[in-house]
Parts: C-alpha cells; structure tokens; sequence
C-alpha cells in the first residue's frame, strides 16, 4: 500500500465494530477538545470579569493569571 | 481629524454606492421561479437492486473503482456487497471485507470459521449511495460543496469541498469516504458521466447476474421503473425520512 493510499482514520478505527466499508472515525479527539476548551476559557472569563469589572477583591488571585 | 458636511456626503454616497451595485449581479427569483428551475426535470434516476440474483462476485465494486479512479488498493469504496450469514444459535454474522472487492470465497469471517451445515440462511446485499430526495448530506455540508442535481443526482464539488468530512458521518448509509488522494469527500455519482451519454453505470453495465438495476422513474415506459412501481420494493433505512432512491427486491428485515 503506497503513501498516497492511507485512508484517514484507518489507524485509529476499530473494524470489527462497524459493519460498512467505509466507516471510520473521522473527527476524533480534537471534537471532544473543542468545547472542552471553550468551557475553560468562558468559565475562566466570568470568573475574572468579577474581579476586574464587578470588584470581587477575594478573586484577584485567580483573575490575574 | 476634520471632516466637512461636503466630505461626509461624499464619502457616505460613495460608500453606500460601492456596497450596494455588487448586489445588482444576483439575481432575485420569486418562490415559484425557483421551484421551476429545479422541479421540470424529466428524469429522477433511481437504483434498483435484486438481493436474491446477487451472488457476492464483487464484480461492480471492481468496475466502480476502476471506472471512477477510486484507489483500487485502499480499503474506501463507492459501492459494495455486504454478505450476511444466519446460524442455527440465533446470531447474524455481517462482513464486507474491502467492500467485497475480490467476492466472498471462504467461511471465515472477522477470524471466525462459520461452518455451513449452521448456516440457517445466507444471502448478499448490495449497497451504495441511495441518492435521497432528503439528502443530511446536503444539509449539513457548511460550503455547499455537495448538491443535487436536477436528475437527483448528489454530486460533490471537489473544488468547493475542504474534506471536513461533515457529510460523511451525516450519511447514515455509510455511502460516503474520504477520498485519499484529493483529500476531500467522495461518493457514488451514479457514473453522471455515462448516464448523460445514455450509457448505464459502472456497477450495472458490469453486473452478469441483472442484480444492479437503473431506472428512470419518470418515464413510466422504462421497464425497470414498472417494476418499481408495480412490485413489493423496500429501501434502507426508511425511519431516517431521507427518501432513498435505491429500491431493493427482497430486501430481508435484518438488513441495516
């Protein structure tokens, strides 16, 4: 099988667990990171916003990283 | 900055001119000038497959890839045949190795032996893309890379698709892979450049057995389509509400 034939997703796709031919995982672990990081970085957001616009002094550790 | 009445009616005539005369290259249809555009085809192509004269030769899967420059050796294809085998304890063994590529010849399937005298029932499915009338390909592609034609036929533009393989898990058939050499989606195309010179497709014009069938349901003459629409027919998957168009003859319940 020369470079050109890899089809993307044959390395990390589990055959016996599908019945068609051309079935593999295509979005893998980059889907899940997704909104993972969206979720960190909109929580870590409103928790710095409450000290630096809303005065939240006991937060100022966390809201300067 | 200093800005004058004259200036800021200048500039804002300019502007508002500059924005609004490339609107003028588009054309507005009304709904019903649209519908026409689209819905006076006479031909809506549709499959129709024997599952009793197949008899797992893998013939139509050669001749799909060899016609469509599908990479022979890679284990994506177009179409493929799908072998089921029933046994006495109840189970239901499925293979499809390579898409069927090289036919069906021994017992042994996914490394276990099936020994014939179990085997309670045993028959082949030929599959492929159903070219639905309600295509979540189409709708989940996010460039309109892939559309339908006026024929029905779903088609894929490979210089608008960015292979975010989208389409390809919204297919619930499977019909869909990524192409590895052009690295965007790649699907059955109903051999569009044969049937456009009134030739049959790949699959079909190789299939000794008649079990791969064309149709032309909008002429009521075709003889395949009078069996359409005159005998028991069944496609895949109908509680999706994609409307195939690949109409089975004895299409057995267990077939998913």
């Amino acid at each position: 099988m020369s470079e050109d034939m890899i089809v993307h997703g044959v390395e990390w796709t589990v055959k016996q667990l599908f019945v068609y031919p051309n079935e593999y995982i295509y979005w893998s672990i980059q889907i899940v990171m997704y909104p993972y990081m969206t979720g960190l970085v909109a929580g870590a957001f409103v928790l710095s916003s409450l000290y630096h616009v809303f005065g939240q002094k006991d937060l100022k550790d966390i809201a300067q990283f | 900055m200093s800005c004058s009445r004259r200036d800021f009616l200048k500039e804002a005539i300019s502007t508002t001119a500059a924005s609004v005369l490339p609107l003028s290259a588009f054309v507005l249809l009304s709904t019903e000038e649209a519908k026409a555009a689209v819905a006076n085809s006479k031909v809506r192509y549709a499959f129709l497959i024997d599952t009793n004269k197949c008899v797992g030769c893998g013939m139509c899967v050669r001749a799909c890839k060899i016609e469509n420059d599908v990479p022979y050796d890679a284990p994506v294809t177009r179409n493929w045949v799908e072998r089921y085998i029933f046994t006495k304890d109840g189970k239901i063994h499925i293979d499809s190795p390579m898409g069927g590529r090289d036919g069906f010849t021994d017992n042994e399937m996914y490394g276990e032996e099936i020994d014939p005298k179990d085997v309670t029932k045993a028959f082949f499915v030929p599959k492929g893309c159903n070219h639905c009338d309600n295509p979540p390909c189409v709708q989940v592609c996010p460039v309109g890379a892939t559309y339908q034609t006026n024929e029905g036929v779903v088609l894929v533009d490979r210089d608008w698709c960015m292979g975010c393989a989208y389409c390809i898990m919204a297919c619930p058939f499977g019909a869909r892979y990524f192409h590895p050499v052009h690295k965007v989606a790649d699907k059955c195309t109903f051999c569009y450049h044969r049937i456009n010179k009134g030739l049959q497709p790949a699959c079909v014009q190789s299939c000794a057995f008649g079990a791969r069938r064309f149709a032309n349901l909008k002429d009521p003459d075709d003889p395949v389509t009078k069996i359409i629409t005159t005998e028991r027919v069944a496609v895949l998957k109908d509680l999706y509400g994609t409307k195939p168009h690949a109409f089975y003859l004895g299409l057995d319940h267990d077939v998913r």
